[in-house]
């Protein structure tokens, strides 16, 4: 059980670290179609695809990470104010409503991946790449923070059983 | 009751409870999408919930919301800032107060260079609140001029806010960057004004620093705006002269830090993989909520509410700028406990068309709107600014905090009441620079 959830934490911090580069290649991407286009007048088709690309995977995939880091911010002006049970109980629904919402991501996004690789779709601008591999990484993504979030229920879930504080 | 009403009253009322209790503002609002399509339609309806994040991360122009926190990120960890406040000092510690208008100089620089609020008030807090202290400054004073003028991050371009809000209503990012620069310059402006005034009316509250600065030491301390000069002109430069979309100009802009970075001899392995670490996490907090909102917008639209939203606002028959007041005090209370994403995401889908209808010119509606967000983030009791803030001085209360922010408060509202009258303060700027 203990391991299950260090396990997802290992995951998280190195999935995290590995995307956030994605970063660096982004910022190089768009800043040479500029100086290409600008200077040379010479456009790439695929820059602004190829960013679009980038960036929609790194946002769905640091979610998990900054769930580990705490970063999905709480209001915790009531929060401060119960005792220790009172506060599992609020932890247990924070990541139950996260467990929710993940799990319909989760069984909706494969549906959404499956359909849009039967068709092999692709994007509507010049460029006519697949799009599917980003909806692909929609369901990592999702998967990532989901399994993070049912460690994080799964723990408190024990505190509650267990009587601890 | 009807069916809209009923609507709006469970979603919003479940939102808000989750909220009270603590829930993360992503994960209340995706809880409740899809709990309320459950009860609606059941698991078939569920599918736009997910096809609405989809859309968010097919945004390029959202690529610009990393890169500009990553500005902020970086140069939180380089000491741009800190001679960049170095200079303001010298220019202007020998006035009374100089030193708070100064802290406001380099929240207004900070602002101009990054595109949320943590940056500005953050690195402002830790470069201007230690000389502060050490002159004698009263707490009030600090506290107000680093908390105030650290809420235009998101209104002096570039600004996160107002590129989410540029694509929600389809306006150019350019003339919404261009109005938030007079209008933020503008409450800066009067900022300052408010300083000076109760410098000169309370001379202990904030005194001059004795020591007389040499002409020659000045001018040489200006050398430390180069850098920063050059990062907000490869930004608004490339923006306004239509070299570059927003999303690239973040991006030149993120070359600009790093090459001002590397010239200081700045650039480690360790800046490089706590930048690119932190940016992460913010952007996931960021983005987290537009894909929870993307579907808790999607349901609420879907059932209904919106239309019937826009309908109870324009069949009141009540005068257009009651209408306006009224638009603007729903997001000031919802500034109150919500992150101004958040806001933006339930508030524009449903008051921007409203706005159309009544004729209220676009861009000076979503920039009054924007300045009401600002206020959110120094509004009690859930501002994020003050957490900053009391996390940079855990030994004042939160209470001397809420004292000490509430006259830039009250000053941000008199500006919006001001540019309400005189709107070219907003608007001369975006006409003057695109067409």
């Amino acid at each position: 059980m203990k391991s299950f959830q260090e396990t997802v934490g290992t995951i998280s911090e190195w999935s995290g670290k590995f995307v956030s580069y994605f970063i660096y290649i982004g910022i190089a991407l768009l800043a040479i179609e500029v100086v290409l286009r600008y200077f040379w007048n010479a456009p790439t088709v695929w820059a602004h695809g190829y960013s679009q690309r980038l960036f929609g995977s790194y946002f769905i995939l640091v979610g998990a990470y900054t769930l580990l880091k705490d970063g999905h911010v709480r209001v915790d002006v009531l929060y401060v104010r119960y005792g220790p049970k009172g506060k599992t109980i609020l932890d247990l629904l924070n990541y139950g409503l996260l467990l929710i919402w993940s799990t319909v991501l989760l069984t909706e996004g494969w549906t959404f991946f499956l359909r849009s690789y039967r068709m092999r779709e692709v994007d509507e601008m010049v460029l006519a790449h697949p799009v599917y591999p980003v909806k692909f990484l929609l369901i990592i993504g999702v998967l990532l923070i989901a399994l993070h979030g049912l460690a994080l229920f799964l723990a408190t879930l024990k505190k509650i059983v267990r009587g601890d504080k | 009751m009807s069916p809209e009403l009923l609507l709006t009253i469970g979603m919003f009322g479940g939102l808000v409870f989750c909220i009270i209790f603590g829930v993360s503002l992503a994960y209340a609002l995706g809880g409740v999408a899809v709990i309320t399509t459950l009860i609606l339609y059941g698991p078939g309806g569920l599918m736009p919930i997910v096809s609405g994040v989809f859309n968010y991360m097919w945004m390029l122009l959202l690529a610009a919301v990393p890169l500009f926190i990553f500005i902020g990120v970086a140069l939180s960890k380089t000491k741009i800032a800190e001679d960049l406040f170095n200079a303001f000092y010298l220019w202007s510690g020998s006035v009374r107060g100089g030193l708070a208008v100064g802290s406001c100089c380099l929240a207004a620089a900070l602002s101009a260079m990054t595109g949320n609020n943590a940056a500005s008030t953050v690195t402002t807090g830790l470069v201007g609140i230690p000389p502060m202290k050490q002159r004698g400054y009263k707490e009030s004073i600090i506290l107000g001029a680093i908390g105030g003028p650290g809420t235009m991050g998101i209104l002096i371009p570039p600004s996160i806010t107002l590129i989410v809000i540029g694509m929600m209503t389809g306006q150019s990012i350019g003339k919404l960057f261009a109005g938030g620069m007079t209008s933020g310059l503008f409450i800066v402006f009067t900022f300052i004004i408010y300083i000076l005034i109760r410098a000169w009316l309370d001379p202990s509250l904030c005194p001059a620093i004795g020591v007389q600065v040499t002409l020659r030491e000045k001018i040489y301390a200006l050398k430390s705006i180069a850098f920063p000069l050059l990062i907000i002109l490869s930004i608004m430069g490339t923006i306004f002269g239509g070299i570059a979309t927003p999303t690239e100009a973040a991006s030149l802009g993120c070359v600009a830090v790093l090459l001002c970075v590397l010239v200081r001899g700045e650039l480690s392995g360790k800046f490089i993989k706590e930048t690119a670490y932190t940016t992460a996490v913010t952007t996931g907090m960021v983005l987290w909520i537009m894909f929870g909102a993307a579907g808790f917008v999607a349901v609420y639209s879907g059932g209904g509410g919106v239309a019937f939203m826009q309908q109870f606002f324009l069949s009141s028959e009540l005068n257009r700028w009651t209408l306006f007041v009224i638009m603007q005090g729903i997001t000031f209370l919802l500034g109150m406990f919500f992150d101004p994403m958040g806001i933006i995401l339930l508030c524009v889908p449903i008051f921007y068309p409203i706005c159309q209808t009544l004729g209220f010119d676009p861009i000076w509606f979503n920039l009054i709107f924007n300045i009401n967000l600002c206020l959110g983030y120094i509004t009690p009791p859930f501002g994020y600014c003050l957490f900053y803030l009391k996390a940079m001085c855990p030994e004042i209360p939160m209470i001397r905090i809420y004292e000490s922010v509430l006259p830039y408060i009250v000053i941000m509202l008199v500006d919006m009441l001001i540019m309400t009258f005189i709107p070219e303060i907003i608007t001369w700027f975006p006409n003057f620079i695109m067409r």
